[in-house]
């Protein structure tokens, strides 16, 4: 099974020009230490808010050039707030992704299983009536990347991932600039 | 006969749409009805419903950093369900948007919970500077579309989230 760090240098070579919002904890991390872009939205706290940000910025795009805004969030933050997923079958927003990383623990405290172990997060955003797809592994996660970004209609990424973590600084940077960077590209 | 609260929703319904807001996001609150069935026809704004407020805080900023203005009108129990997006996401990165908050609790409540926290609310956003305004029977009916377009000005200027919270049911502070 690939690690998350594997999963996001995927993700970074198909979205140089494409909104990414990621998730609080080592997501942010590790996605930001493959290399800053002004597309990036990092979060640093608010966990299990990522799918909301990405919906409201998605409806958004209608009219820009954006193929999608994707939304990186982990199993326990899908499941903090599902609600997200409810939201997003109801405005069907046509440039949502969503990736959920699924390691079925609660990787960035150190590991602690999480409820995801005895859920199928696919079937629950199949439950919500969204188009999902599920990946065990590195191959099918990157054809899955390529074939989301030029789905018209939303669409959730179910990744499963091992629980491995890479050791990264914390983000400590003013979110006011890290919004203010994200904003100025989109805009 | 038209009751305060009657005529207290034409003022919101007309503030709302003074601010020229591009979205509404509801969760309804029984005393203002009115206003949400006004924008789920209206063709200025778009409006939709949410299930659960700190959702809506994370769609409105999505919207807001679009580059789009977003209002979300709720009642104040869904300031429970959203204080962490509001404080953690929505104003540490400078995100506008005006939050419009009916007011439950004191005189004219029946609810036996929720005075619980509806009551000590206004210390909380005071501890959590979540600024915010508040519209009641003191301040006359005629000024509180003009509070709610200036709430969105100065949301947009000040480049955070600002509640304007009415209390409906007149009747004395809470
Ligand atoms: C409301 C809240 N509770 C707890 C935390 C602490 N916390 C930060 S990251 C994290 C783990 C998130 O798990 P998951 O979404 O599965 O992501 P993973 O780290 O496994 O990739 C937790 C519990 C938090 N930031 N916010
Ligand atoms: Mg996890």
């Amino acid at each position: 099974m690939m690690s998350r760090l594997d999963a996001l240098k995927i993700l970074y070579k198909y979205t140089e020009n494409i909104p990414v919002i990621s998730s609080c904890g080592n997501t942010s991390r590790e996605w930001a230490s493959l290399g800053r872009r002004d597309n990036h939205l990092y979060m640093v706290d608010t966990m299990g808010l990522t799918p909301s940000v990405a919906i409201g910025v998605s409806l958004t795009l209608e009219k820009k050039g954006f193929k999608k805004c994707i939304g990186i969030e982990g199993d326990g933050g899908v499941l903090m707030n599902p609600n997200s997923l409810a939201s997003a079958s109801y405005l069907n927003p046509r440039k949502w992704m969503l990736i959920v990383f699924d390691n079925e623990c609660f990787a960035s405290t150190g590991g602690q299983c999480s409820l995801a172990s005895r859920i199928d997060i696919a079937k629950v955003a199949e439950g919500f009536n969204l188009k999902t797809i599920q990946t065990d592994n590195a191959e099918d996660f990157e054809k899955a990347v390529q074939k989301s970004i030029e789905e018209d209609g939303p669409i959730v990424l179910h990744a499963k991932i091992n629980q491995e973590n890479q050791k990264n600084p914390f983000l400590n940077d003013d979110p006011a600039v890290l919004a203010y960077k994200f904003s100025s590209f989109l805009n | 006969m038209t009751t305060f609260q009657d005529l207290a929703c034409e003022e919101i319904i007309k503030g709302i749409e003074e601010t020229g807001a591009d979205y509404l996001l509801t969760l309804p609150c029984s005393t203002i009805g009115k206003v949400i069935e006004h924008f789920e026809n209206s063709d200025t704004i778009t409006s939709f419903p949410i299930s659960r407020e700190e959702d809506g805080v994370g769609i409105a900023s999505g919207i807001s950093l679009g580059g789009q203005f977003p209002i979300m009108l709720i009642q104040d129990t869904g300031i429970g369900n959203s204080i962490l997006a509001i404080t953690t996401f929505a104003q540490a990165y400078h995100v506008p948007m005006l939050i419009l908050v009916t007011r439950r609790g004191g005189f004219g409540e029946i609810n036996s919970a929720v005075n619980l926290f509806s009551e000590p609310l206004p210390d909380i956003l005071d501890a959590a500077r979540v600024k915010t305004f508040k519209l009641d029977y003191r301040v006359p009916l005629k000024e509180w579309s003009t509070a709610i377009k200036q709430g969105a000005k100065y949301a947009k200027d000040t480049h955070r989230p600002i509640i304007v919270m009415f209390n409906i049911k007149g009747g004395a502070e809470q």
